[in-house]
């Protein structure tokens, strides 16, 4: 039995096409503005002096980022009424039943990944595609994704087929929250910092 | 900007109310005694006011509920959320200052008994404090994981808490009637707060944090929160200078509060306003987006 479900995500051939975004808009019905997995597009960089001339040196990466279902879950740790849950396979997933609407979730969570849902006045977020999980199916984002830059599966699974980076930039420190992701990173990510790369999509996601 | 105002008032009327239990108390506790039966009536007054601030900052707090006829349910998670905590030492506070003021009420001979009740109480405030502060300071929020985030929450508590008792205190015993110079000291407290401001305000003061790697939009505040914060203070802190330079009420020690003191805590207030909105400016949660369909 999988004991944690884990996402793995290829950043060196994500295209930022972004169908993975409108596939889980599409299976989950969300509304606009709803996004449980959104695609950041990362870029920077600048000129740089190779002996007599200057060349353009920059970085520009995706990430395709949805809830990281974290071993250890800081939003349902945070929220006051217990609505956002962990299953026994690792799924964590926001009880809209019980949720107050506090928002707190929002802000505990690093990866931004509880949305506010003013349909139902209550935050929301990546389910896994928990039923069709259940039945044996696959979540819509990583059937979508037409580059196969999205996997999914038990965390220990994909940890011995594709390593166990789960930081790049500028994903938050893994360490208070034990993300289950793996990562495969893009050549550019690991300039990203030195080149002062930003998230320049802010706006769409 | 000011989408938060539900938590800006919840946060400043509670810490203010936990701070004039603090500070009416301070001196009979040095002494060791209760309030006597000359102070009953202005130690029931301070009770009163202290429960109305906790109790309206309870009431704004359902403003920033979208469903809050499920808050009945805030408590369940108190093994691991600094919110169930808050609300737990919250309402625990408001019902132990209710115990004292119904003990003040009916003149309890017993000393034990009031004593209790007071230091129980006093307890509850400073567990609901310091919940309020753990809430914020999560080890994935890296903008409030400050050494700001404490010392401002409780300078505000102090600050307040000082002003709000000199003026209850004033208007009620009268000018001379403390055995706590509280102008004095919230001189004092709202200097401490106006360098704390200069110098550690994240984003806007001189040594603030800085922004590590996020998937969150930089939150930045507007720096006109800054300025209005830091003029606030500042004016507080000149209108509480022209009160002890001018000696207030002292000279005539008929009750009440002059203008200058109430002139000082209205600007401190708005200062501390001012500065609550830019301290959830730094974080801040993204709006629901409208998405108008076209026809």
């Amino acid at each position: 039995m999988v004991t944690q479900y884990g996402f793995y995500f290829n950043a060196a051939v994500c295209s930022g096409c972004k169908t993975c975004q409108i596939a889980c808009k599409d299976r989950n019905n969300l509304e606009p503005g709803v996004l449980w997995r959104r695609v950041f597009e990362v870029a920077g960089g600048g000129w740089e002096k190779q002996g007599e001339v200057w060349v353009p040196s920059v970085v520009a990466y995706n990430i395709s980022m949805a809830c990281n279902h974290c071993g250890n879950p800081v939003c349902g740790l945070a929220c006051p009424v217990k609505a956002i849950v962990k299953r026994e396979d690792g799924i964590v997933f926001v009880d809209t039943g019980a949720c107050i609407g506090c928002r707190y979730c929002e802000w505990a969570c690093p990866y931004t990944a509880l949305r506010f849902d003013p349909r139902t006045n209550t935050v929301s977020k990546c389910d896994f595609c928990y039923e069709a999980i259940d039945a044996g199916g696959t979540p819509a984002c990583v059937a979508a994704c037409p580059n196969r830059a999205l996997d999914f599966g038990d965390l220990a699974e994909l940890r011995k087929k594709y390593g166990d980076v789960r930081q790049i930039f500028p994903l938050p420190d893994p360490a208070p929250t034990d993300p289950a992701l793996v990562i495969k990173p893009h050549r550019d990510a690991a300039r990203a910092a030195e080149r002062a790369a930003e998230v320049i999509n802010w706006e769409e996601v | 900007m000011l989408k938060e105002w539900s938590l800006v008032a919840f946060t400043i009327l509670g810490q203010m109310a936990v701070g004039v239990f603090w500070f009416f108390h301070l001196p009979f506790l040095v002494q060791g005694r209760v309030p006597s039966f000359g102070w009953r009536v202005t130690w029931l007054i301070t009770l009163a006011l202290i429960i109305l601030l906790a109790g309206l900052a309870a009431a704004v707090s359902f403003f920033h509920l979208r469903h809050p006829f499920r808050a009945r349910f805030v408590l369940n998670n108190l093994r691991t959320s600094w919110l169930s905590r808050e609300i737990l030492f919250e309402l625990a506070f408001m019902a132990l200052v209710a115990v004292s003021a119904w003990l003040a009420w009916i003149r309890a001979p017993e000393r034990g008994l009031v004593w209790t009740s007071l230091a129980s109480a006093g307890l509850a405030g400073g567990l609901f404090l310091v919940s309020m502060t753990r809430l914020y300071m999560l080890p994935t929020l890296p903008a409030w994981r400050d050494v700001f985030t404490p010392l401002s929450f409780l300078l505000t508590t102090l600050v307040l808490g000082a002003l709000f008792t000199d003026v209850v205190v004033r208007a009620v015993a009268g000018p001379g009637a403390f055995d706590l110079n509280l102008t004095g000291i919230a001189l004092i407290l709202v200097g401490a707060e106006i360098l704390l401001a200069v110098f550690k305000a994240p984003w806007h003061g001189l040594r603030g944090v800085r922004p590590s790697p996020s998937l969150r939009p930089a939150g930045v505040p507007p720096r006109l929160l800054h300025g209005v914060r830091l003029a606030g203070l500042a004016l507080g802190l000149v209108f509480i200078v022209l009160e002890i330079a001018t000696g207030g009420n002292d000279i005539m020690n008929d009750p009440g509060a002059t203008p200058a003191l109430l002139l000082a805590f209205a600007f401190i207030l708005a200062g501390e306003a001012a500065g609550r909105f830019h301290f959830y400016s730094l974080v801040p949660r993204p709006e629901a987006r409208e998405i108008r369909i076209l026809s």
